[in-house]
């Protein structure tokens, strides 16, 4: 069922196999350091959406479509970011 | 072995993958949900939006999907998913569900469900905090030497 380059060529386009799994490394260490700062960052952007970019907050915004806007007009590259929203309500989920 | 997490406030279960995909020339690290009642793998807005997608350019027929909270529909994408695995890159290709952004839906996670889960052999024990997959099949496996 798959059109397009095969899984083999994206990998190669990512950078290839050593890359992606590079990058598996830094995603993780990018959440963890959103997880560490988790309460103090919830406190100080209540119902929030932050960017967390080199782990710190780079733009917070009401709204996540601002929130990029902004982070694309400050050249902060999404992918080297982590974009949460900061909760302060329990929500529990049944998908 | 694939590693999960339980995330630290709710202790839900999660997977790190790397969702590409190439019609829409995307791709991104992504938080999966793992959802075993979920029968297809969905991105949801939180993720579809900071990756990018641009969603006049998806789909314009959209499925109904069945939840909870009703129906909602969600255009179809060609998606090649990856997942670390040690030091090799197990990869699925699938039709990804891309449902539209809603105030309901902006702030969920994207799901990780049955057309991929299946294939895992799957331990979930929040207590001993153990989240981990064992592959029984993949579309590809990649070495990180390859």
């Amino acid at each position: 069922m798959a059109t397009g380059p095969s899984p083999r060529q994206v990998i190669e386009e990512m950078g290839g196999a050593k890359a992606v799994l590079a990058g598996f490394t830094e995603f993780y260490n990018r959440m963890n350091a959103l997880d560490a700062k988790r309460s103090q960052l919830t406190e100080e952007y209540p119902d929030k959406w932050i960017a967390l970019h080199n782990g710190e907050v780079s733009v917070s915004s009401d709204s996540l479509e601002e929130l990029l806007g902004e982070m694309d007009r400050l050249g902060i590259p999404r992918k080297e970011s982590i974009v949460e929203f900061m909760e302060t309500e329990r929500r529990n989920l049944v998908l | 072995m694939i590693s999960g997490t339980f995330d630290p406030t709710y202790r839900r279960p999660y997977v790190r993958g790397r969702l590409a995909l190439p019609g829409l020339h995307l791709d991104d690290y992504i938080y999966f949900l793992v959802d075993t009642g979920a029968d297809t793998t969905t991105i949801y807005p939180r993720d579809a939006l900071r990756m990018g997608i641009d969603y006049d350019k998806l789909s314009p027929v959209e499925v109904p999907q069945y939840g909870v909270g009703g129906i909602e529909y969600a255009s179809e994408e060609h998606a090649n998913i990856f997942f670390q695995d040690g030091r090799s890159i197990r990869t699925y290709t699938i039709l990804v569900s891309v449902p539209r952004p809603t105030e309901h839906n902006i702030r969920l996670p994207s799901l990780l469900g049955q057309d991929i889960i299946q294939y895992w052999r799957m331990v979930h024990d929040k207590r001993r905090d153990r989240l981990t997959f064992t592959v029984r099949r993949a579309d590809l496996t990649l070495r990180s030497h390859q």
